[in-house]
């Protein structure tokens, strides 16, 4: 489960060089220590029960019991403008989806097997599911 | 035309190229974006099963090259497109921060000549090492043709680099392409890059039917590849007929022969398995609708295996028993006797494939008539 949570959980960026997302109950916060090592030139927020945890740098995690919104206005900007990652990317992801997909080769049944249905409700998958069930009817999948 | 219309003409374009590490052994710089080494991360997958890991695009999809099965040749009528470097570089950086995607593979058609090519590639691969101090995978398609210096500077900037042998030999190769020179474009090209220091090594990949080539021929490629070539890895995919290409009437290739090759080649990457053993089991030189493993052990297993005491190349040549299983069976004679076909199926054997091919306890396991 640990490689699902890493492999879907999805980040929004802060102007003031900041990596946010709000994680699923089923989804630990010990996430962050992967994301803050990954990326350690941005602060990692992730807001899991109504606290947002934060690090960067894999150091001092801290953590508030406010939702990452209220959270965000006490940090300031500290990285160039050449850093600005704000631009909203779904249409770049639903667009690079699906441009992905070879239809002589479908095959639903792999797809189900390598994500699991039970992510289905979490919501964060939404494109790909939406691709596979508007190819399949429901009682099919 | 802007940026979504060419993710969506260079995604497309680029969607038959295969790659699957996204993992490299090359040291993290300290405070750049990104690492090179997330092993078996796939950020999603589409309907056909694949797993999206990398952001996989061509810089342009124009080509001077007239390839018979392909998409982006220069007869085909598709609409054309090419990214700026930056813009490129941008959108990628956009999503991988983000999480979507673990890493880069950047290919293209070839614009002008293989140089100017690989130039445009190294200039946005340049801004993503240098401007956006991205420090992840990346995986550069090399352009056939392309020079030494190039190739070199190319293997600076990426983890792993690639070169698509598409047929076996000179010969397939005239079957589907009046341009491309497969000794001087592609074969020479891996012969500079075997002397370069990558640290994911190169791979390559057929086009499974677009030539009339046989199975043999191509793993007898593959095999030599690996020994003259330091190739990491080949790749299969099968032939799908393209409209308007020149091959677009041409019989799609079955995707179990494509199986079946991984599963050869498997034999020979994973199991050490010489290709002098597996040429036993082609039959008019193909691969025979059956797993390999399979019928290798038909052919070559005179006797079961004791798996008391076979050595680990003994038990690897058991169908049910892979490099997992064999090292644990070792490991667990140590200290224990093996007692019975529980005691394998707890160290990861397959025992309903293996058993018709060891001996235990001085008894076969299988029953009378299922040894073959
Ligand atoms: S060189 Fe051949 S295979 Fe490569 S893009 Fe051009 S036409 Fe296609």
């Amino acid at each position: 489960m640990m490689h699902h949570m890493i492999a879907y959980t999805r980040f929004e960026y802060s102007k003031k060089g900041i990596l946010y997302a709000k994680i699923p109950d089923e989804f630990s916060p010990s996430i962050i220590t992967h994301f803050s090592a990954k990326f350690p030139l941005f602060y990692i927020m992730l807001e899991y029960k109504g606290k947002t945890y934060v690090q960067k740098n894999n150091e001092n995690l801290k953590i508030f019991n406010d939702k990452i919104e209220k959270v965000l206005k006490n940090y300031e900007s500290f990285l160039p403008d050449s850093f600005d990652f704000s631009k909203d990317s779904i249409n770049d992801w639903d667009i690079f989806y699906d441009s992905q997909y070879i239809k002589q080769r479908k095959n639903t049944k792999l797809f189900h097997h390598f994500i699991p249905k039970k992510l289905k409700h979490l919501g964060i998958l939404t494109k790909e599911f939406s691709s596979i069930d508007g190819n399949k009817k429901l009682t099919e999948i | 035309m802007n940026t979504l219309e060419k993710i969506k003409i260079l995604g497309e374009a680029g969607k038959y190229d295969i790659c699957a590490s996204s993992s490299s052994k090359r040291a993290s710089a300290n405070n750049g974006i990104g690492n090179p080494s997330s092993p078996g991360i796939c950020n999603s997958f589409t309907s056909d099963g694949r797993c999206i890991t990398l952001f996989k695009v061509l810089y342009s999809n124009s080509c001077t090259h007239d390839c018979k099965y392909c998409q982006n040749s220069n007869n085909c009528g598709k609409q054309k497109a090419i990214f700026e470097s930056d813009e490129l570089a941008k959108t990628f950086m956009n999503l991988y921060v983000k999480n979507y995607v673990e890493g880069f593979f950047l290919s293209s058609g070839i614009i002008k000549d293989a140089d100017y090519t690989m130039d445009l590639m190294l200039e946005c691969v340049k801004l993503l090492r240098n401007k956006y101090l991205y420090n992840g995978y990346i995986h550069l398609k090399i352009i056939p043709g392309a020079s030494r210096d190039k190739i070199k500077q190319a293997s600076e900037l990426a983890d792993r680099l690639s070169l698509n042998l598409e047929v076996p030999d000179k010969s397939s190769m005239s079957e589907i392409s009046n341009v491309k020179d497969y000794k001087l474009d592609i074969i020479k090209r891996f012969r500079y890059m075997k002397k370069l220091q990558l640290p994911s090594g190169t791979t390559t990949q057929f086009v499974v039917g677009s030539a009339y080539d046989t199975d043999y021929k191509i793993m007898k490629k593959v095999n030599w590849m690996y020994s003259n070539m330091n190739l990491k890895r080949a790749y299969f995919s099968a032939f799908i007929p393209i409209k308007n290409t020149a091959f677009e009437n041409k019989i799609r290739e079955k995707l179990d022969r494509e199986h079946r090759l991984y599963q050869t080649d498997f034999l020979m990457r994973k199991y050490n398995i010489g290709f002098s053993e597996i040429k036993k089991v082609f039959e008019d030189e193909m691969m025979p609708h059956e797993d390999p493993k399979i019928l290798l052990a038909n052919k070559i297993l005179k006797e079961p295996i004791r798996v008391e005491s076979a050595n680990y190349e003994s038990l690897l040549k058991v169908p049910g028993i892979g490099p997992v299983s064999a090292k644990r069976i070792i490991d667990y004679r140590k200290n224990a006797k093996i007692k019975n076909l529980d005691s394998l199926k707890s160290l990861g054997v397959i025992v309903k494939r293996a058993k018709n091919y060891i001996e235990l306890n001085n008894s076969f396991q299988a029953k009378i008539g299922e040894y073959c």
